[in-house]
């Protein structure tokens, strides 16, 4: 265990895009090996966290909710913040006030909380490594 | 000097802008810097072996430039016989290699 | 810290933001006390632009007011200290007349990005 912090700012929405499944691999790679990850959750990527995500049954598929268990990256990062208690490290996930507000999407899971973009800069100022993922 | 890593998510089929940051890429390293070129999401598909872009990253690593490639994305699309100077790499290098403390990493 | 913004995207959400978000983060990082440059390269160098009018915009009755002004933003930031580079190949490929650029912009030739990048403690590529 090394003990370093990755900062990492994020954009995407849920659903439309491969950046944020790679973000959240980045993520459990980096908290797995015993880091401490901080995420800025900018635009878009502040619906990663909304508590109202429902899975859904697939009838192309002919599965039921169950067999289809539908992924919601709520639960994805809930998991996320478990793996970094039971490693002891830190998971600070920052989700963008203004963009929460315009977006009507203030109701999370537990553990993320509001910031601003100057909750980034200071992370970037105290970590060993910043990785930006934009959307297009 | 620093160690630039560029994630390439993107492909030449898809952006135009593919050839332009390998010209960055080779540019910082020209000046003396270490870059790796990480692919990862679609950026790997030019990097099957037979791709009619694939000889650009030998043509990359004999100029200097470390090719990696996502190994979930690779199998995620089939991707068994890499194309020349490409190597495969997992998530947790791609960590270690963005808290190595000269880098730079840049999203593409 | 020292920090260099790589603008690609372009016009992306700048109607409804009224503005283009990563400027608008980038000159809050520098209020912030950060020390941030700015590279438009791609799309985004039509910025530089001050013929740009995004007005007008109605749907029903409701009618938009304050569209994004890209070009004003741009002065915004260089007012406050901010350099704003831009890549000239990017500029000659889409034949903007440059005599329409806002004031104070640097152009530098596509091969002078790695001399820039080294210049700077961060390089986000947006």
């Amino acid at each position: 265990m090394t003990g370093k912090t990755l900062a990492l700012a994020i954009m995407d929405s849920p659903y439309e895009s491969a950046n944020s499944t790679t973000a959240l691999r980045i993520i459990h790679s980096a908290l797995s090996q015993g880091h401490n990850v901080m995420v800025f959750a900018y635009e878009g990527a502040v619906n990663l966290t909304m508590k109202d995500q429902k899975p859904h049954a697939n009838s192309v598929k002919g599965t039921n909710l169950e067999e289809e268990n539908h992924p919601l990256t709520k639960d994805w990062i809930a998991a996320l913040f478990k793996l970094a208690e039971e490693k002891g490290v830190t998971l600070d996930w920052v989700n963008c006030g203004l963009c929460v507000d315009e977006r009507g999407a203030g109701n999370w899971i537990e553990g993320p909380r509001r910031g601003a973009p100057k909750d980034f800069l200071e992370a970037v100022k105290n970590s060993d490594g910043t990785l930006v993922i934009p959307t297009r | 000097m620093a160690h630039y890593l560029i994630l390439e998510s993107r492909d030449p089929y898809d952006s135009g802008d593919w050839q332009n940051m390998q010209q960055i890429a080779l540019d910082l390293q020209s000046r003396g810097n270490s870059v790796t070129l990480f692919l990862v999401q679609n950026g790997v598909i030019p990097a099957r072996k037979g791709d009619r872009h694939s000889g650009r990253f030998a043509e990359l690593k004999q100029l200097g430039i470390t090719i990696l490639a996502d190994d979930f994305a690779l199998k995620e699309r089939a991707i068994e016989s890499l194309a020349e100077g490409v190597n495969s790499a997992n998530m947790d290098r791609l960590v270690e290699l963005c808290l190595q403390s000269d880098t730079k990493a840049m999203w593409h | 810290m020292k920090i260099l913004s790589i603008i690609e995207s372009a016009y992306r959400g700048t109607i409804e933001e009224q503005d283009d978000t990563i400027l608008w983060l980038n000159h809050i990082f520098q209020n912030g006390g950060a020390e941030v440059s700015v590279l438009l390269r791609g799309n985004s160098v039509n910025y530089l632009l001050k013929n740009q009018d995004a007005s007008g915009l109605q749907f029903g009755e409701w009618k938009q007011t304050n569209p994004p002004e890209l070009d004003q933003d741009l002065t915004a930031m260089l007012e406050k200290g901010i350099a704003i580079y831009a890549v000239a190949e990017d500029v000659r490929d889409r034949g903007l007349p440059q005599d329409k650029f806002i004031a104070g912009i640097k152009l530098i030739p596509l091969g002078e990005v790695a001399e820039l990048c080294d210049r700077f403690e961060q390089v986000w590529h947006w």
